[in-house]
Order: structure tokens, then C-alpha cells, then sequence
């Protein structure tokens, strides 16, 4: 059984962490062979008042309503959104969607151009907040894009991990 | 809150005022009443010394006792008496005041007290003669030792009233000395925490407070740098000192000031072995590593908890709702990802 370090990272002026709990789903959920049909789920966090740093502290797993192929996930169950919503709910507002995860059967994952319109069509579509963030975990590294609103948008990416390096 | 004002309740909670606690004050000027009333000893002034007087008290962790430190300066001349004659005229006196009576130690006379049968409080009275008792700038001098290591008895040179000022005015009284006091009082606490109150293993209070004192660097508004600084400044005083059973030991030497009158080559930490000092120099460096763990941590809850498995439960954690902000309600109800066939 291998241990996993946590992923931290900074965007700006804030510290951004990945609990271990979510690194270890997503080392489950490497394409490593053909057969492994591509995941994904959304990654839920809080900000702290005083510092902005943002703890990505929950991620939902595939659901059987979920569609995965090869190169293909579409997140539909709604169990998804249940779970956000009673984290919303029980916690008195402090959970915040931060943006989708999944899989891709590459080294390094690259977005394509049907994750970069998925997560533009996200940002347009949430009236309030201006910033997201989208994990991809390929075979040998994570990746992470931030998007955010404003006159040209165009994912951004912010952290490289691999995964030589999370493993303890 | 931030992990500035966990740190600022934290100290609030471990901070000894003795203002407060009257109850210590209490004893203290009963049983100096009674010393006073006695026609066995000469006259005397008391000064409160020991963390009492350097602001630097802290409550006391279980199987611990309040204590307060009373340095009485007799208006006699040590060349008129042994060193033990008026520290045993004490215990004499005080003998029954209490259900344990008086102690006669190393360095001064132990008054102890019990409330609901447990040892609770105790007073230490630390006898003080002067050179020339007519000219009270002149040397004072410790009575130090006990009958039953009559080697070890001797007048001493002590300078108390100028280690008191010396701790109490080296760093300015504003922002940075405050920082100083807190930062003391946390060093303490995880002392307690991590030495037995037995022996000599525990490290001196009054070598910690020389070396921080002498080496502090303030943090405006960041206990945790300012702590992990100091404990650092500790650290890296510890030289090798010889290589014993497999190990390399190390001591860590802390004379106390030159400015001051005590006798040449005292050392703060001279009654622990060179293994104590060994096992001290381990423990500070496990506690800058939590401490540079803590740092390190992005999430202030994880930060809290850290710091509350070095200094135990009065480090509280706080709950993430008052630590974090209220968030929008929103998630996307579909998402697709992946590539065209």
C-alpha cells in the first residue's frame, strides 16, 4: 500500500491544499490499463477567512448514473450534487464547489477542447463566483488549470505534480 | 480568528496572574508574618523573585504544584553565620505551620500546602546574606546546601534583584516584550509537557529565559515565528560534548550574565547529565520540526491541531465554520469531459 502526501500548491497569494484523502481516490482511479474506463466527480473545499488559502477536503467518486468510457465521463447521477448540497447544508455555508476532476489515460494530461468548453460553460454559467479550479490526474502527473471570468477566458495552469513526488 | 488569536487565547489560558491568584500571595505573607515575628532571625526584606517577578508564570499542568519564588535578604553579614544556621532557624519556625512542614533543599526552604489532601501550592524562601549588611549594594550571598551533603554546603554569589532586572528590562516594554513573555510562557508549557518534574531532567526555566532573552527576535503579529525563532536560538547554542556508549552527547552552557554578581562560571543548566542534555537537545529539535510543520500547513484547522499535540488541550481547535467563509450556493448539475472519437 502505497502513502500519499498531500498536494499544495500556491495560485497567487494563497496556499491551496489537496487532502490526501482526495490524492489517494485519484491514484486508485489512474487509467493504468486499456480497460480502465475514465473517472471523474467534483472537488469540494472552504476558504479560510483570514488567509484566502483554499482545503480541497471532499471529492465525490463515479456514480452508477455517471457515463465512463474509455475517453469519456459525463457527470449526471445526482448524487453528486446531493452530496455537495448536504455539506452545503449541515456546515452552515462554508463548503464551496471548486471544480471537476477526471481521468485521462496520458502521461501528463492535457485539456481538450471538450473539458475547456465544459469548464467555461461552468464559470459562465455560476453568477457569483469568479474562480475555479479543474484537476486532471494522468498516469504520471496531476495537473491543475484555474479559470477565471474576465475578458479573454482561457484555463490557466497552475500546478504540475507527479506522482514520483506524492508517493511517500 | 486567525492562528494569532489562537495563540493569543492560548496564552490567556496558561498565563499564571498572580494578581489573580491571591490565594499564593496569601500564603506567601502569612508565613513571612510569621518569620518576621520570630526574635530567632535577624531582620529581613523579601523580594519576589522567579517567575513571579519576571511576568513569566504559567498555570501549572497536572501533578504540577503553583509555586512562588521569596528571596528574603537578612540584614546580616554572612561571615557571622554557617550557611545552614539560618536556613535550619526557618524550618524550625515553620516546622507544623503546614500538614508537610518546611523542606530544607539545595537552594532554599519549601513551604508546601494541600487543599482536598493534595500538594498544591508552595512557597520557596531563598535565604540571602550580604558581605556588609550596613551597605546593601554590597555582595549578597546564597545560602545553598543541605545537612544531609554537608560537601555541598556554601556561601554562594548571587545577584537576584539584578536577574530580575536584567530579564525584565534586556528587551524594551512595549510590543516586543510582550511577544517575549508569551513566547516564554509557550516554551514552559511544552516543558512541562515533555520533561519529568523529578530530577534534574526538566531544563532550568531561568537558562531558557537568559539565552531567549539575550537572542530575541520579535515577529510583529507572529507568535509562531517568533517561538520557532527562540527555539531555534536555543538549538544551535548545544555543542558536542563527548562520545559515550554509541552516542555523541551534548551540553549546552548558559552562564549567567557577566554584568551581574553571581559566582564565576555559573551555569543555568549545570545540574543535568550530559544525557538529559541530550534528550533536551532531541526534544528541541522535534519541536522545530512540528513547528516548521505547522508553517507549513495551509489549512488553519490542521494548523490549531498541530499546535495542540505539542501544548495540549488549552490550544483549542476551532470549528471550521468560524474559521472559514460563507460560500455561494452553486454546482454545475452536469459535466462532460474527455476527447471526440
Amino acid at each position: 500500500m502505497n502513502i500519499l502526501h498531500e498536494i499544495v500548491f500556491h495560485d497567487e497569494k494563497r496556499v491551496i491544499k489537496i487532502t490526501n484523502t482526495i490524492v489517494d481516490l485519484l491514484w486508485n482511479k489512474r487509467q493504468l490499463i486499456y480497460s480502465y474506463p475514465e473517472s471523474g466527480g467534483i472537488l469540494i473545499g472552504r476558504e479560510n477567512i483570514t488567509n484566502n488559502n483554499l482545503i480541497i477536503e471532499f471529492a465525490t467518486s463515479p456514480m452508477p448514473e455517471d457515463i465512463q468510457k474509455r475517453s469519456r465521463f459525463i457527470r449526471k447521477d445526482s448524487g453528486h450534487l446531493e452530496f455537495y448540497q448536504n455539506l452545503y447544508n449541515e456546515n452552515n455555508g462554508i463548503y464551496r464547489y471548486v471544480g471537476e476532476w477526471h481521468t485521462h489515460s496520458e502521461r501528463i494530461p492535457e485539456y481538450s477542447m471538450i473539458d475547456k468548453k465544459n469548464w467555461k460553460k461552468i464559470l459562465k454559467n455560476d453568477k457569483c463566483n469568479t474562480i475555479q479550479y479543474h484537476l486532471i490526474a494522468g498516469l504520471e502527473a496531476v495537473r491543475i488549470w484555474k479559470i477565471k471570468s474576465g475578458s479573454i477566458i482561457k484555463p490557466q495552469l497552475i500546478c504540475t505534480q507527479f506522482w514520483r513526488n506524492i508517493i511517500k | 480568528m486567525s492562528i494569532q488569536s489562537e495563540f493569543l487565547n492560548f496564552y490567556e489560558r496558561i498565563k499564571l496572574d498572580y494578581e489573580v491568584n491571591a490565594e499564593l500571595a496569601d500564603k506567601r505573607d502569612i508565613l513571612l508574618g510569621i518569620l518576621r515575628n520570630s526574635d530567632r532571625l535577624p531582620g529581613f526584606d523579601e523580594y519576589n523573585q522567579g517567575s513571579y517577578s519576571m511576568h513569566l508564570g504559567i498555570e501549572p499542568t497536572d501533578g504540577r504544584e503553583y509555586d512562588i519564588d521569596v528571596g528574603l535578604r537578612f540584614n546580616a553579614d554572612k561571615d557571622d553565620y554557617e550557611p545552614m544556621e539560618i536556613k535550619n532557624i526557618i524550618a524550625n519556625i515553620l516546622d507544623g505551620h503546614t500538614d508537610y512542614g518546611a523542606t530544607i533543599k539545595k537552594p532554599c526552604v519549601t513551604v508546601t500546602y494541600k487543599k482536598d489532601g493534595e500538594p498544591t501550592y508552595h512557597v520557596d524562601l531563598v535565604t540571602y546574606l550580604y558581605e556588609d549588611h550596613t551597605d546593601k549594594e554590597s555582595q549578597l550571598y546564597l545560602a545553598r546546601g543541605k545537612d544531609s551533603k554537608p560537601e555541598e554546603i556554601k556561601w554562594e554569589k548571587s545577584d537576584p534583584v539584578g536577574l530580575v532586572d536584567y530579564i525584565n528590562h534586556k528587551i524594551d516594554k512595549g510590543d516586543e516584550r510582550d511577544q517575549f513573555r508569551r513566547v516564554i510562557r509557550y516554551i514552559k508549557r511544552w516543558k512541562n509537557r515533555r520533561f519529568n518534574s523529578q530530577g534534574h531532567a526538566e531544563p532550568a526555566s531561568i537558562g531558557i529565559t537568559l539565552i531567549v532573552v539575550d537572542n530575541f527576535v520579535a515577529c510583529l503579529d507572529d507568535d509562531l515565528g517568533a517561538l520557532l525563532a527562540a527555539v531555534k536560538s536555543i538549538q544551535g547554542l548545544f555543542k558536542i560534548e563527548k562520545f559515550e556508549d554509541d552516542r555523541w552527547l551534548y551540553r549546552l552552557k548558559c552562564p549567567m550574565p557577566s554584568i551581574l554578581k553571581f559566582e564565576n562560571n555559573t551555569d543555568a543548566f549545570e545540574k543535568m547529565t550530559d544525557i538529559q542534555m541530550t534528550d533536551f537537545k532531541e526534544k528541541l529539535e522535534k519541536l522545530i520540526r512540528d513547528l516548521e510543520a505547522v508553517q507549513g500547513e495551509a489549512d488553519e484547522i490542521e494548523q490549531c491541531k498541530k499546535l495542540q499535540r505539542i501544548f495540549g488541550e488549552d490550544f483549542h481547535v476551532p470549528e471550521a465554520k468560524n474559521i472559514s467563509k460563507i460560500q455561494h450556493d452553486y454546482i454545475p448539475p452536469i459535466s462532460a469531459s474527455g476527447v471526440m472519437n
